[in-house]
Order: C-alpha cells, then sequence, then structure tokens
C-alpha cells in the first residue's frame, strides 16, 4: 500500500505558478499554439454547452451520449459514400445518423415493449460497435481511428492549418467557429419554437408550433456539434462538455436565456483552466478540460446560493437554531407565566444540552433581546423573559395551541397523538397563516387539552381597534365602525341587527357551537352575532386598548 | 462511383476463404489452451452479465450499467498503481470501488439538487472517464507504457484473457449466480414494485445496493474482454432480447445469460477469425442481430408475428363475410332457423356474386378457403353450405345481430354509425362476451323485435 | 354560422384499445362546457383528440365549420399541471408570453404589446406579483393559474382546459369560476374537463356525459339527471371496454 501513495505522488507534479500558469504564454510561438488550443477547447465548449442546455432541461442528457457515439457510424458511412471523412460529407452523415438514431429509439419503445432506457441503451451501443467494426474493417483506408474518435487528440487536430488574412489559422478552428456561430443565431432566430417545445411540447403542438419539427432539428444540430467537436475531444469528452456546462448552469439560474450564458461561461473555464492543468500534468488536453468542467459542477452543486449543500444545509441549521431558541422561550413562559425570574439551572435540566451549547443558546437568546439575566453569578444565576420574550412566547404558545386544535378538530388526530407534530410545525407557520386557522376554527379559547389560547395581538383595519369575533367573554369596549373589507353579503344582515354604535358593551357569551358572540349594553339590551357579522365589527377596547 | 466501390470492396474482401475457414475449425475444436481459457471466459462473463442484466432492465437502470463502465476507469488505474504492474487483484479492487462511488454519487446528486437522473448518470460517467482518461495519459508518459494497453481497455480483447483472469471470473460468476438464486425472490419483488417491497418489510435499499456491488463487480470482470464503451450492452441487450421473447421472469433471466453466453463465444471466435481484432464491437455486432431477430420474430412480441396476427384476422373477416353473405343471401325471405338445426343451404354462384357485386369467377376465387375448412362445397355453378359451415354463419349473423342490438339500445349509437362497428367487431367478439350480451339484451327480447336464432340453442 | 367546434363520427384508439367510440356532437357558441365521466371515460382523450393531439381512427373534427390546421389560432389550451416539468428554467411571465407564440410566426419575437398582455393575463388571474418567480417556486392552485393566464394571452375564442380544478386551493378555484363567467360574458366557447360530480352543476351551462361513448350532451339540467348519471357511471357499458380488451387482443 504504501507503494501506492509514493506512486501517485510521483503522479502528481508539483505546481509552480509560474512554470504552469506563465509558461505557455511566454514566447510568441507557445503562446500562439496555447492560444489556439484554449480557442478550440472554447469553442467545442461553447458549442456543446448551447446543446447541453436544452438536453438538460428536458431530461435528455443520455440522449445525447448515445448520439455522441452513434455520430462515428455517421461517419464511417459518409466515408464509404463519398471518400471523405471531413467538411460537408461529414456534417451530412452526423446530422443523419443522429435523426435516425433518434427515430430509431423512438420507434423501438413505441413498436414494442421494451422501455426508453433500455431502447436508448440497445440502439446506440449497436450502432456505434457497427461503426468501430466497419471502421476497424476499413483500418489504413481512412484518416480516422476508434481510439482518436473516442478520446480525441487535441494537439493533433490543429496541426491541419490555413491561411487566412496572411495569417496561419487551424482548420478546425474555423470549423468549430462557424458551428458556434451559426448554433448562435438558429437559438436566437428559433428560440420561442425551441423553448416551447422544451418546456412544453403538447401545448406547443396545439398552438402550431411544430415541436417535434423542433426536437428533429435539436437533434440534428447536437449531431453536427458532436461530430465537430469529435476530432478535439472525443466522443465521450463530448458528452462531457455537452452535460457538465449546462448542468453547472442549470444549479446557478432560474431562467434559459441565463442559463444558455452561464453554460457558455462555465465551458469556456474550463478550457482555459484545463488547459493549464494538462499542461501542469502533462496529460490529455481533453480529459483536464473535462476534469475542470466537472469540477466547476461540483462547486456549483456545493456552492449555488440557493440550492447548494452548502445553502441548503445552513438553512437547515437555522431552523434548527430557531427551534432551539423558540422552545427555550416556550419553557420558560409555561414555567413562569408571569415573567417572574427563575433559576437557570431548572430550565437547563430540562432542556437536556450540554453546558457549552447551554451557555450559547442563553448568549443568543439575550442577544435577542428575549431572556435578561437578574442574577448572574454562576450555578445560582436567575433569568427572565423581557416584554419582547414574553410576546415572542405567547405568539409560540398561540400558533401552538391553535395549530394542535386545528389537526384535532379538522384533520380528526386523536389529541394525545397531536403534540409532537404540532411541536415541529409551530416554528414554521407564518403569522398570516395562523391568522386563517384561527379564523377557520371560530376564534377558538381553549385547546383539546383544555389549555387557554393565548389571544392574538393584531389590531384590525387601524391601529387599536379590533373585529368583534377576537373578543371573548369579560371584554368590554365600544363598536366604532364596520370592517369594509370583511363586509361583502354580509352587509344586509349586519345592517338588520341595528348594533349599538359608540355605546360601552361588554361581551356575555360566546357559544362555541353555534360560534356565537353575545354583548349586553348597560341598560341590558343585548345582540347575538353569528362568526362572520362578528368580523365586520370593528370595536375599540376599554382600559389600555389592547388586547 | 468507382471510389465507393473500391471503398465497399475493402470492407468485402476478407482474404483467403479457406484460411478463414481453417481458422474457424481450429476456435472449435479447442485444442489450443489459450482458445480454451477464452471462450471459457467469454462463457463465464456472458452468464454472469446476462443474469443481471435482466434486473437492471426491469428496474429502468439500464443507463446506470453504462455509466458505470466508464466510472471504472479512474478505479483501474490507481489499481495499477500499486504496483505499477497488471496486477489483477488490484485492478479489481480499485475498479469496483470506483464503480460503487459512482453509483452511489448518481443517486446522491439526484437527491441533493434539482438535477435528474439523466444528467446526473451523464455527469458521473464522463466525469470519471475524463479523470480516468488523465490518469491513464499520465500513468503512460510515466512508465512508457504502450498505447496497446489503452485501446484493449476501450474496447476489449479477449485473447488477452490470462489464466490468473480466468480463475477471477469463475469465482465471481459463482458469487453472482449464488447471490441471485438466493435472493431470486427479494429481487424479483424490489424490481417489480419497489414500494410494496418496502411496505411488506423487505430491504430495498440493500437489494439496490446488493444489485449495484454485483453490476459493479461483473462489470469489471468484463472490462478485459469487452472494453468500457460497450459493456453496457452485454447487460443490457441480452436482457432486452429475453424481455421480448418471454412474459417470465425465471425464463428471462434464463434465456439472457443463454443470449450473453452465445453472444460472448461468437464475438470470441470473430475476434479470433479476424486476428484478434478488438473483441468488444464483435460481441455487441452479434448481440444486435439477437435483438433485431427477437424484434422482429418474437413468436409473441414481434413485428412478424404481430403482422401475420393482423393478416390472420383480415383474412378471417373476409372469410366469414363471404360465409355470410352466401347465408344471408341463402336465407333471405325464408323462415327464421335455430342455430342448432341449420337448413341446409345452397345457392347459385351468379346470385351470390350479383349480391356482393363482382364477377362469378372472383367470388369462386374467394369461395376456396370456405371449401378448404369444409363449410361449403362448390359445384359448376353454385355453393353448397355443409352443415358445419351453416351452422358458424348462423352464430356470426346472430353475433352481429346482438352487437348490432347492443350498440343502438344501450350505447344509442345512430344507426349510420352502428353497421361499420359491428362488421369488424362480430369477428372478434368471445363466447363470454356473446353470452354476456345475452344476457343484457335477454329483457328486450321478449318485448321487442325478436333476435333471429335467439334463445333454442 | 357553423358552429365552433363540430364533432363527427370521432373514434380514437390508444395503443390499439378503442377508448372512445364514435362520438358525434356539436357545441354551442358562448357557452362553458363540462366534460363529466367516470375515471378512464376517455375524458382527456376526447380533448386530445379534438385538437388533433392524438390521431383518431375515424370521424373528423370541424371548428367553425373548417378544419384544424386552419384554425389553429382559435383555439386556447390549459393542459393538466402535471405534462410538464415544473423545475423548468423559466419564470412565470416567461411562460405567460409563450401564449403569444402562436400568434407571432416565425423569427418574430414577442415586443411590448405582447409584455403588456401578458401583464394584463396575469393580472386577471391574481399572479402578477409573482410574475419574476420561477415556477419551481409555486403553489398547486398558482401553477394552475400561470397556465390559465397563458391560454388567456392566447386570445382564442375556444378554450380546452383538462382538469383545472382538480387538486387547486380554494382560492385558485373562485378565480377560475370568475375567468369562466368572463370568458362567458365576452362570447367564447370553454370546454372543461371535471370529474366532481357535485359542483359540476353550479360551474357549467351545459354538460356532455362520457363514458368511452357518449351518454348525453345538453344544457345542464336536462343532462344532469339521475337516469343519465347512472347510465354513464353504471355499469351497462363494461362491455364496450371489455371489447376494447379484444379488439386491442387481436391488433396486437
Amino acid at each position: 500500500m504504501g507503494d501506492f501513495f509514493r506512486n501517485l505522488g510521483d503522479l502528481i507534479p508539483p505546481f509552480e505558478w509560474r512554470a504552469d500558469l506563465l509558461a505557455p504564454w511566454d514566447s510568441s510561438a507557445s503562446a500562439v499554439s496555447s492560444m489556439w488550443t484554449v480557442l478550440l477547447g472554447t469553442l467545442v465548449a461553447t458549442a456543446c454547452a448551447l446543446i447541453g442546455c436544452f438536453l438538460i432541461v428536458q431530461g435528455l442528457a443520455l440522449l445525447g451520449d448515445a448520439i455522441s457515439h452513434t455520430v462515428l457510424l455517421g461517419l464511417v458511412v459518409a466515408f464509404l459514400l463519398t471518400g471523405s471523412v471531413t467538411g460537408p460529407a461529414m456534417f451530412v452523415g452526423a446530422a443523419i445518423a443522429g435523426v435516425l438514431t433518434t427515430a430509431l429509439i423512438a420507434a423501438l419503445h413505441k413498436t414494442s415493449r421494451i422501455k426508453e432506457d433500455a431502447a436508448i441503451g440497445v440502439v446506440f451501443t449497436s450502432l456505434f460497435a457497427f461503426g468501430v467494426v466497419l471502421l476497424t474493417k476499413l483500418a489504413g483506408h481512412v484518416h480516422l481511428d476508434t481510439q482518436h474518435a473516442l478520446m480525441g487528440l487535441f494537439e493533433f487536430s490543429l496541426l491541419d492549418k490555413t491561411l487566412i488574412a496572411g495569417h496561419e489559422v487551424p482548420v478546425v478552428v474555423l470549423q468549430m467557429t462557424s458551428v458556434v456561430v451559426v448554433l448562435a443565431v438558429a437559438i436566437r432566430l428559433f428560440y420561442k419554437e425551441l423553448l416551447s417545445a422544451a418546456f412544453d411540447p403538447e401545448w406547443s403542438q396545439t398552438v402550431g408550433l411544430r415541436p417535434r419539427l423542433f426536437h428533429y432539428v435539436l437533434m440534428a444540430a447536437l449531431s453536427v456539434t458532436v461530430v465537430s467537436s469529435f476530432t478535439a475531444v472525443g466522443a465521450i469528452l463530448v458528452v462531457a462538455m455537452l452535460i457538465a456546462p449546462a448542468a453547472t448552469a442549470y444549479l446557478l439560474s432560474d431562467r434559459l436565456p441565463v442559463m444558455l450564458v452561464l453554460s457558455s461561461l462555465a465551458g469556456a473555464l474550463s478550457s482555459l483552466i484545463g488547459f493549464h492543468v494538462s499542461y501542469w500534468l502533462d496529460a490529455s488536453t481533453g480529459g483536464s478540460m473535462v476534469c475542470v468542467a466537472c469540477g466547476l459542477f461540483g462547486v456549483a452543486f456545493l456552492f449555488s446560493p440557493r440550492q447548494g449543500l452548502i445553502a441548503v444545509a445552513l438553512r437547515r441549521l437555522r431552523l434548527r437554531l430557531r427551534t432551539e431558541e423558540e422552545n427555550l422561550v416556550r419553557a420558560l413562559f409555561k414555567l413562569a407565566p408571569e415573567s417572574r425570574p427563575i433559576a437557570a439551572r431548572d430550565l437547563a435540566t430540562s432542556m437536556t444540552l450540554s453546558e457549552t451549547r447551554w451557555q450559547w443558546l442563553m448568549w443568543r437568546l439575550r442577544h435577542a433581546g428575549w431572556l435578561e439575566s437578574i442574577t448572574a453569578d454562576g450555578a445560582t444565576s436567575t433569568v427572565r423573559l423581557t416584554d419582547t420574550g414574553l410576546r415572542e412566547a405567547l405568539r409560540l404558545d398561540r400558533t401552538h395551541r391553535l395549530w394542535e386544535t386545528f389537526l384535532v378538530d379538522r384533520v380528526g388526530i386523536a389529541s394525545d397523538h397531536v403534540h409532537p407534530t404540532a411541536e415541529e410545525i409551530e416554528h414554521l407557520l407564518s403569522e398570516q397563516l395562523v391568522e386563517h386557522v384561527d379564523d377557520l376554527l371560530g376564534h377558538p379559547v381553549v385547546d383539546p387539552h383544555g389549555a387557554p389560547i393565548p389571544r392574538s395581538t393584531q389590531s384590525d383595519l387601524r391601529p387599536g381597534t379590533y373585529a368583534l369575533s377576537k373578543l371573548r367573554v369579560g371584554d368590554r369596549g365600544t363598536i366604532v365602525g364596520l370592517d369594509a373589507t370583511q363586509l361583502g353579503r354580509h352587509v344586509d344582515s349586519v345592517a338588520r341587527l341595528e348594533l349599538p354604535l359608540g355605546k360601552p358593551f361588554r361581551v356575555t357569551h360566546r357559544d362555541p357551537v353555534k360560534t356565537s358572540w353575545t354583548i349586553t349594553v348597560a341598560d341590558g339590551q343585548t345582540w347575538e352575532l353569528s362568526h362572520a357579522q362578528a368580523d365586520c365589527v370593528l370595536v375599540s377596547l376599554e382600559g389600555t386598548g389592547k388586547l | 462511383m468507382t471510389g465507393l466501390l473500391e471503398r465497399l470492396a475493402v470492407l468485402v474482401q476478407s482474404g483467403d476463404w479457406s484460411e478463414v475457414a481453417g481458422q474457424f475449425v481450429r476456435f472449435w475444436s479447442l485444442r489450443d489452451p489459450s482458445v480454451r481459457t477464452v471462450l471459457a471466459g467469454m462463457l463465464l462473463l456472458g452468464l454472469s452479465c446476462g443474469t443481471l442484466g435482466s434486473f437492471i432492465v426491469l428496474r429502468r437502470l439500464s443507463l446506470l450499467g453504462d455509466s458505470l463502465g466508464h466510472a471504472v476507469l479512474p478505479g483501474v488505474c490507481l489499481g495499477f498503481l500499486v504496483n505499477k504492474t497488471k496486477d489483477i487483484r488490484w485492478i479489481f479492487i480499485g475498479a469496483v470501488a470506483s464503480a460503487l462511488l459512482g453509483s452511489w454519487l448518481v443517486g446522491f446528486i439526484r437527491r441533493h439538487s434539482r438535477i435528474k437522473s439523466d444528467a446526473a448518470m451523464g455527469i458521473v460517467l464522463s466525469g470519471f472517464f475524463g479523470l480516468g482518461t488523465v490518469l491513464l495519459t499520465r500513468i503512460q508518459k510515466l512508465t512508457a507504457g504502450s498505447q496497446g494497453g489503452l485501446n484493449q481497455f476501450l474496447f476489449g480483447q479477449a485473447s488477452a484473457i490470462s489464466d490468473d483472469d480466468l480463475k477471477l471470473m469463475g469465482c465471481v460468476t459463482v458469487v453472482i449466480v449464488v447471490c441471485v438464486l438466493a435472493a431470486f425472490k427479494e429481487l424479483a419483488l424490489t424490481s417489480f414494485d419497489e414500494s410494496f417491497a418496502t411496505a411488506i418489510g423487505l430491504p430495498t435499499r440493500g437489494m439496490h445496493y446488493l444489485l449495484m456491488t454485483l453490476i459493479a463487480v461483473a462489470i469489471v470482470i468484463s472490462i478485459q474482454a469487452v472494453g468500457i464503451v460497450l459493456l453496457s450492452a452485454m447487460l443490457i441487450t441480452p436482457a432486452s432480447t429475453a424481455y421480448l421473447l418471454t412474459d417470465r421472469l425465471k425464463v428471462m433471466v434464463g434465456l439472457s445469460a443463454l443470449f450473453g453466453m452465445l453472444a460472448g463465444a461468437g464475438g470470441a471466435c470473430l475476434s479470433y477469425l479476424g486476428n484478434n481484432w478488438p473483441t468488444g464491437p464483435l460481441v455487441v455486432v452479434v448481440l444486435a442481430f439477437f435483438f433485431v431477430s427477437a424484434y422482429l420474430f418474437s413468436p409473441r412480441h414481434g413485428m412478424v408475428s404481430r403482422q401475420v396476427r393482423r393478416y390472420r384476422q383480415m383474412y378471417r373477416t373476409r372469410r366469414e363475410n363471404l360465409l355470410k353473405s352466401v347465408y344471408q343471401v341463402a336465407m333471405s325471405g325464408s323462415p327464421v332457423v335455430s342455430v342448432s338445426q341449420p337448413a341446409p343451404v345452397c345457392i347459385s354462384l351468379e346470385l351470390l356474386a350479383k349480391q356482393r357485386g363482382e364477377s362469378p369467377a372472383m367470388v369462386r376465387r374467394q369461395l376456396r378457403p370456405l371449401v378448404g375448412r369444409g363449410w361449403a362445397k362448390l359445384a359448376a355453378d353454385q355453393v353448397t353450405l355443409t352443415e358445419t359451415g351453416a351452422r358458424r354463419a348462423a352464430e356470426l349473423v346472430r353475433n352481429y345481430r346482438l352487437w348490432e342490438q347492443f350498440l343502438t339500445r344501450e350505447v344509442q349509437l345512430p344507426l349510420d354509425h352502428v353497421d361499420r362497428d359491428a362488421e369488424n367487431i362480430e369477428h372478434i367478439l368471445k363466447p363470454e362476451l356473446v353470452r354476456e350480451l345475452e344476457r343484457q339484451l335477454e329483457t328486450d327480447q321478449s318485448e321487442k323485435s325478436p333476435l333471429p336464432f335467439g334463445g333454442e340453442g | 354560422m357553423p358552429p365552433p367546434i363540430e364533432v363527427h363520427d370521432l373514434t380514437v384508439s390508444y395503443e390499439k384499445r378503442p377508448v372512445l367510440w364514435n362520438i358525434d356532437v356539436a357545441f354551442p357558441e358562448g357557452q362553458v362546457i363540462g366534460i363529466v365521466g367516470p375515471n378512464g371515460a376517455g375524458k382527456s382523450t376526447l380533448l386530445k383528440a379534438i385538437m388533433g393531439l392524438i390521431p383518431h381512427e375515424s370521424g373528423w373534427v370541424k371548428f367553425y365549420g373548417e378544419p384544424l390546421a386552419t384554425q389553429r389560432l382559435l383555439v386556447g389550451y390549459v393542459p393538466q399541471r402535471e405534462s410538464v416539468d415544473w423545475d423548468f428554467p423559466v419564470t412565470v411571465r416567461d411562460v405567460v408570453l409563450m401564449g403569444t407564440y402562436g400568434k407571432l410566426g416565425l423569427f418574430r419575437r414577442p415586443g411590448r404589446a405582447e409584455r403588456e398582455l401578458c401583464d394584463r393575463c396575469l393580472e386577471q388571474v391574481g399572479m402578477q406579483s409573482y410574475s419574476r418567480r420561477q415556477i419551481a417556486n409555486l403553489s398547486g392552485g398558482q401553477r394552475q393559474r400561470v397556465f390559465l393566464a397563458r391560454a388567456l394571452a392566447q386570445e382564442s375564442r375556444i378554450y380546452f382546459m383538462d382538469e383545472p380544478f382538480s387538486g387547486v386551493d380554494a382560492a385558485t378555484e373562485s378565480a377560475i369560476i370568475d375567468l369562466l363567467r368572463q370568458l362567458k360574458q365576452q362570447g367564447r366557447t370553454v370546454l372543461v374537463v371535471h370529474h366532481d360530480l357535485q359542483t359540476a352543476p353550479e360551474y357549467f351551462d351545459s354538460i356532455l356525459l362520457l363514458n368511452m361513448r357518449l351518454v348525453a350532451f345538453g344544457p345542464t339540467r336536462d343532462v344532469f339527471t339521475t337516469e343519465l348519471l347512472q347510465k354513464t357511471y353504471g355499469g351497462r357499458l363494461t362491455i364496450l371496454s371489455e371489447a376494447a380488451e379484444e379488439v386491442a387482443d387481436t391488433r396486437r
């Protein structure tokens, strides 16, 4: 085993930034050749990324894999027919092979019981094997060999050059440039057809956007891209360049145009970094590019701001911390509802936390202003809830009990089963949803265990006014008006009540079965309001004016 | 044009046929010990891949096989690094570990991001392969290793199977076959209905990982012979071929293993004939041949048998329509006859031809199949239905009327639609369905116009 | 004036099995029409066959007396929510904008007018504040409303909706009902596949009862009778599906 690590060490030469990053660019001759390599890599990566985006969003990544292999057969057939494996013959042969592969796969899984994944597997391996066998037979007659087709030979592909405006330009670079330009223009021109065909082909067909035609056009474009990238990076590495940058962009963006740009950038970046990696390691250029592209995917997978593994973990951690804090506040509230000081140790034992975690939790709560220490001398320290803390505790208690009531009343879960579920959810519910549940349940006063539910402290419509439905027996107040947003179709029934506007009243009865409120004024006259009516009536309270 | 011919000529020219035949005999006589090793190896890996392939295809993991096939490359390189020799044990361990890591990574990416499984497989496949190429080029530079080694990994070379390899293949195959046999029930159930299997307490997760491990192992022993690139075909194609031929899992596994073995042997033989051509593509070509044959000629699911069934149905419809029209022409104006005791039926060809709007010669020709089935007798200018023929005809007419009644009364189709449907379906109705129709229409029968030939039978 | 949709003798098979038998119906203009029937009755299939998404074995469909090919722009479609991948990298607005693509023709891209139209449609379904959200971050009801807005942006005269009410929240339900009412007021014809018998009579002007074949079609009060419902949901038609199985067997 020791040998293994020594050998592994031999494999990775020391990294010297001057030699590995600057050397390829220092003399003019090497700079030119480096430039062509990086440029070719960038062009290949961009072309693949543009097509790759459309593959990824439709779940066609493996069709891309299949076609990158079967174009080999297209090349062989093109050679048989025209005697050449370059130029137009190559493109036509590849496009036909790509469309044929797609059609064969579709036909196979439509006309037999073979499922789509198996159909892809069978078709592409068979066609590719056939191509390889023909190629082996033609060895020595055709300027293409199988290993070359699979792994690519970056440097060799750049050797064939032509003169343009007095400069020597590798033919393959020109070819790739035209492919990228054609692709970019085509995507721009047919963007809406491609987008809608990818998103919702069935609907697109009803609108007449011809999704099936564009699917095959996309496959032909894929084949052309693959075959022109073939010579540089080889079939299997083309698959990587199709999928990895597009998948990276898919993790980072929410819109297709952004994704197209980002994936091209990721591709270009992999080409540049990959070139240096291959220079440093003295290893295959295409392979290094692919490793970097996949590395970039890994980075996005971990660090994507919204969906990355780390972002998700952080979100989860934050929720856990909040749950912990909120649980402690509720525990404190239960022990001392009037926020009288209590011994910290009593709490610590009830929470089963380690000393450091406990200290940290206390610090967080004090920092949030929910808790204050009364005496702070180690073991005998006492703490109590501040006003903010108390409000928070009441809100949590209310959420918890309302949710419990909801589960028992509406979902029909036995009341002794409810507690754990309510415990988890109370930290997640929005205030708006809690109020909605409260209204749905008819503003209950006690929960299924018989414990009182704290009331909502939110005012309605104007500060200091509350809907009558929020009042409980014994509350005193004055009706100040009606809530126009609630009135709707209850306008007549409320008017018929002839409510004692402006007179002080007292809530004398609440009927939990009918969900009605009975109010009594000083002279003993009473009114009974239904839930809907009580929601419309705004009152101001006697005393502090607050609930 | 001449260029095309020349190039095609290169394809078909194949040296000396007698020499090829000699090679062929030499291969199958098994006198050469190396041939024996190669053949045994190919049979073993055909057996193990074919056995596992069925479960892969049924679980719709076909392309995972492809990913894992590519994912072994870095493991192979790292295994090589241990001693800087082709030590089969270390390479085996490295490759299996790397394939398992790949399969875990596919699941991990899928679970923890919105990347779908196809893209996850693609990334793992190409990423591992890219890493593998970098390692490989690096190792080749360091050890000045030959290029030939690389091509072997890509497309396989059966003739390079050594006795050591064979031993390993044997062990692995035994392990795979024993595992599959022992856990057959569990594998079958988890492949068929995963949630049900979980519900009754089967270790679905465990089965998945068991299968993945077995696949990884099977892949690794196949690299030498089939190569990385076309490995997945060895798993998927035999199983898909078997899937076209049978509906039973046990038979499917058996057939799949058989096809795997046949293709392995065939590929090895072809490679031998072609002076050590890469074996992988040849094996796959043989497999593709099997698959296409099954696709075309499978008795139940094949294209040809489907076409045959369709034609048969068409001829049956034609035949029965003719029978019916003979019967109806003869019966027109005569009283209702029961199915059980049909009267002898005899009409002139001329009348029948006129009724059908065809020439008498044509009608005569069409009548021949009826004669062949013993339904009718042809005389010079008239046709007589035999007793069986008449009974069959009566049945047909009755089915037709039943169906027509059902469509008009129950389904309330307009009359002009009824006729076409009744035409088509009367030939298809099975006896049970006819009885069901009778039962449904029984009540109506007594009230309204009675069905012809109803009830007595 | 010919009716907005006329279906004549339509027969459709799925995987060789007949699922719709000889449908004959003409839908009147300016109504909200429900297509009601049990599971597997071919409700969605009927919709798709009318729109030419599934090939039919016999029969024809005409829109205002013309074949579909010339009338595509008159037809708007709200597919089932499950029919697309909601992780797709597009925003709510992008999806609604697609509704205008049909009218634009090749090479033209949506401009200011189209974007304004799309904002109006979003407002109509109460989704204007979500227009920049990615569609993955929407609830089921919101997704339904996005699809409705896309159909509105098509500005069609005929709308097909496939189970728009299934699994949506109360707000979406009332939004859809409002929308149906508005569309009707504008004289458009709306066909809605619906599976809930309870709500059907209050939503629809006319109802088509379907169970592999047309059981009845007409104004809701005439059609929504116990007898006809019994017929649609009752057992007498099982023979049709049995026969369909046998047809499939011989065609296989």
